[in-house]
């Protein structure tokens, strides 16, 4: 027995005794510098104070154009009422457009079709009055690329006027938020490029001393699920979930619901529960879920991969005690009587029924 | 009756079946198995600097080499990105093939001679395993047609690592049987420090550890001889294990740990990796359109699984494993092989190699041992070599239009050296100018003029780039594309920088 364990042990002893070969020697004494920062941890801050509440049901609505205030009111009333009536939804997200000129550009801005600050609050009114929660999202879009129009791809070449100009276009918005007393502020969504940004503090910190509800971000789903999730410095977080799920489109609900779930292992649950889902959509079409966020690709309607989409988001929502979801989305402009055929529309399909369900899974 | 009685007395009495004629003679078998190496060498040797094309892995493993030989274990550096040592695999075949460099010269073409010179020495390792089981006749028997297997020469004439993983996997069988039929503590110890070398050489060489957990189920015997393998093992791992995390593992920079979990996520289907094979649907489509040379290899493969679970059948109705004992290693280190790589989510070309090996063997040993007329024993086997090597021999010309180097040749002699590159790892790997990967080309967002897009029918950069590297690809003109049956590699010249 010796005359073996012996040299294994030498074996073993030397091995670990011999220091770090092959690696070079100002690897071994220089810091990592690396160009983009390294994001091993999801956050870094300490997380403050946060009590489970009863997960919140949202529908995003959204204004791709901007109207009257007679018109404004009338599509919101209409919309709102299907939202709270039809799909048993507890809060609204407003969503509208602003512009940058390019994916290099400093600028951010609203045009003509962007919905006024002053539309804005009238929505925001209207959906109160009904005892809605509300929630406001803007988005930005990058015409210059029609295939691609993505804000994740922006990378301004000088950030602090980037972030500058950002917080100008806002602020109007921002006022009627505290004006009405909006619960959240989802500040901007999925800036990917600049996800990594240290400018995003003091810009919450700014945006937080005019609204005074929560101020929050929706991160791109890559930028918050390990290992490579990095999550902005937020009391309460937010994502949008659109990871693409390799499922057959006539893949069992329970199986969509686990690999649902899988997305979110290794995410902490005290990150978990102060999280909100703020954008989920995806097309009822065959093979969506291996492409979620192509809400315009053409192919055989499929009610069913929506509906097992919605239900997932509600079902991982409970299970992990997150704050929320919003699903993606009504038009403000939308007749929902009579949706169109578009396959990204929920209204009148199994996926309104599986929004609607979620109020029961909910409690609320 | 233990597995080792059985196979012994099974020999005997085939020994008894008459006067021993001339040629079968131990020593007239083992000559003629130098005679059928000798063969075998020449075969995979034949226009092995021409064909098969490089493969993907054979470029990375060459750039770490050569940079071993240079004092640092690492691949061709990202630009933009902390450097960090290439630890996806354990750094020994790695050490192995830069001592080759140093000793013969430092080229794919080496790497692929020290690939074939270690299969050699596996075959031999094989031939003596099976005459230690079944004796000298079913030995040569058997092992004819695996050497001569079409889809085994053609993948051990690659450098690929699992040339040599397999000549230690055989060797701790060798001495794993050596301890069945000699029982003794210091032989099981000796075997299951053999079969930890396996494991620590590369990970997957762990199947073999199951194939001997597996092989103690069905012989029943030896059980503390066994423990004793399992605690050399372990203690080997473990060491290994300690050692590395203490060499690589850096405060702050876990290089080890990480690689060592990306790896293991990878196997378990947590991680997604490029170019591995999804689905049976995808297996067949790839035969067909990549590997259909392949079909004979395919058809002894899928026969050998048949006779296999008929095996399983037999113990089954008997509820006893005493039908697979006469054959109980060959037919463990099979079914470890393909459960263990059924269930992997990493399904490379080479790993078919680790099941094949024992595939065949067991199914090449159970034709030795039918009751067979003698005619129908010779022709099986025969019209299986033929077949095999006749298809192989198709593969060398169709295979030979190497993608890899053609790219890295345009790359060095068109693209200025200072150009930052956009591309996959193993191109990254065989070019000099800087690189980015596009998994991850935010860092090279503003100084890359080129990119170098790679397309097979199993993975695409386009499919698995980074949101980075589209934003670069936006405009970018094809200056020049390479396509053979390896892949497609496409040489861009970006639009500029984004800004």
């Amino acid at each position: 027995m010796k005359r073996l364990i012996v040299p294994v042990i030498a074996a073993g002893l030397l091995a670990v005794a011999c220091g770090h070969p092959l690696i070079p020697k100002a690897a071994l004494t220089a810091p990592p510098k690396p160009t983009v920062t390294p994001t091993p941890a999801l956050t870094s801050i300490p997380l403050k104070p946060y009590t489970v509440q009863k997960p919140v049901l949202g529908v995003d609505l959204y204004s791709t154009n901007n109207y009257s205030a007679a018109t404004t009111a009338l599509y919101a009333t209409r919309n709102l009422t299907y939202i709270k009536t039809v799909l048993h939804a507890n809060a609204v997200g407003i969503l509208w457009n602003l512009y940058a000129p390019s994916r290099t550009s400093n600028v951010v801005q609203a045009k003509k079709s962007s919905l006024t600050a002053a539309n804005v609050d009238i929505v925001a009114k209207i959906a109160k009055s009904m005892g809605l929660k509300v929630q406001f999202r803007p988005l930005i879009f990058v015409p210059s690329h029609p295939v691609n129009p993505w804000e994740g791809l922006i990378v301004p070449p000088d950030p602090k006027k980037w972030f500058k100009n950002y917080f100008s276009t806002l602020y109007p918005y921002i006022k009627v938020a505290q004006k009405e007393h909006i619960n959240e502020f989802v500040t901007a969504t999925e800036m990917h490029m600049l996800n990594n940004s240290p400018l995003w503090k003091p810009f919450f910190k700014r945006v937080g001393k005019t609204y005074h509800g929560v101020v929050s971000y929706a991160a791109f789903w890559g930028d918050y699920v390990p290992p490579k999730g990095h999550l902005e410095p937020v009391r309460l977080f937010g994502m949008d979930m659109y990871k693409a799920l390799n499922l057959k489109y006539n893949a069992p609900l329970a199986h969509v619901v686990s690999v649902w779930e899988s997305v979110f292992h290794g995410v902490p649950a005290a990150v978990l529960k102060r999280t909100q889902l703020d954008e989920e959509g995806i097309a009822a079409r065959r093979g969506a879920y291996k492409r979620p966020p192509n809400l315009g690709t053409p192919g055989i309607k499929d009610e069913q991969v929506q509906a097992n989409w919605f239900t997932s988001a509600c079902r991982t929502v409970v299970k992990y005690h997150m704050r929320g979801v919003y699903f993606f989305k009504v038009n403000l402009a939308d007749n929902t009587l009579h949706p169109t055929d578009a396959l990204s529309v929920f209204e009148g399909r199994k996926g309104a029924r599986a929004i609607a369900a979620c109020a029961k899974l909910f409690k609320l | 009756m233990s597995a080792t009685a059985v196979v012994r007395s099974d020999q005997r009495a085939a020994d008894r079946g008459g006067p021993v004629a001339g040629w079968q003679r131990p020593w007239v078998l083992a000559a003629l198995f130098a005679l059928v190496l000798l063969a075998a060498a020449a075969v995979r040797l034949w226009q092995l600097g021409r064909s098969p094309a490089w493969q993907w892995d054979e470029a990375v493993y060459w750039n770490v080499a050569v940079n071993v030989q240079h004092g640092a274990l690492t691949e061709h550096p990202l630009s933009g990105v902390a450097w960090q040592p290439f630890l996806y695999q354990p750094p020994f075949y790695l050490l192995m093939l830069a001592g080759w460099f140093d000793a013969f010269g430092a080229t794919i073409y080496h790497a692929r001679l020290m690939g074939v010179t270690s299969i050699m020495l596996t075959f031999a390792l094989i031939f003596r395993l099976l005459w230690k089981v079944h004796g000298p006749k079913v030995a040569l028997f058997a092992i004819i047609p695996v050497i001569f297997d079409g889809w085994l020469i053609y993948i051990q004439r690659v450098s690929y690592i699992e040339n040599v993983l397999l000549l230690i996997i055989v060797g701790a069988f060798l001495l794993y049987q050596r301890a069945l039929e000699k029982p003794s503590w210091h032989r099981f110890a000796l075997a299951g420090i053999a079969l930890a070398l396996a494991a620590i050489f590369k990970q997957t060489g762990a199947y073999a550890l199951v194939a001997v957990l597996l092989c103690w189920l069905i012989v029943r015997r030896a059980h503390k001889g066994h423990l004793v393998l399992l605690g050399a093992a372990f203690a080997v791992i473990l060491a290994y294990i300690v050692a590395m995390h203490r060499m690589y593992d850096l405060p702050g920079r876990p290089w080890f740990t990480n690689q060592s979990l990306v790896q293991l996520r990878r196997v378990l289907g947590l991680q997604q990796s490029g170019g591995t094979l999804t689905s049976p649907g995808a297996l067949i489509h790839l035969l067909e359109a990549q590997y259909r040379y392949f079909v004979p290899s395919v058809l002894v493969g899928l026969t050998a699984l048949v006779v296999a679970l008929r095996k399983l059948g037999q113990c089954y109705r008997a509820r006893s494993w005493e039908p697979a004992q006469p054959n109980a290693l060959l037919f463990s280190w099979m079914a470890s092989g393909v459960v263990i790589f059924g269930f992997s989510s990493l399904k490379f070309p080479q790993y078919f190699a680790l099941i094949l090996i024992p595939s065949y063997l067991f199914l090449w040993t159970e034709v030795a041992r039918a009751d067979w007329s003698r005619a129908w024993k010779t022709a099986v086997p025969a019209v299986a070599v033929v077949a095999s090597v006749g298809c192989f021999a198709l593969t060398v010309p169709a295979y030979s239009y190497n993608t890899l180097a053609k790219t890295a040749e345009y790359t060095a002699a068109h693209i200025p050296p200072n150009a930052t590159v956009v591309t996959e790892q193993s191109i990254g790997d065989l070019i000099n100018q800087p690189w980015c990967t596009v998994k991850f080309a935010a860092p090279c967002l503003h100084t890359a003029k080129y990119a170098i897009t790679w397309r097979t029918y199993l993975q695409s950069s386009f499919t698995e780039g980074h949101a980075s590297f589209h934003e670069l690809m936006k405009g970018a003109v094809r200056v020049k594309s390479f396509s053979g049956p390896v892949g497609t590699a496409t040489v861009w010249k970006l639009k500029g920088t984004s800004s």
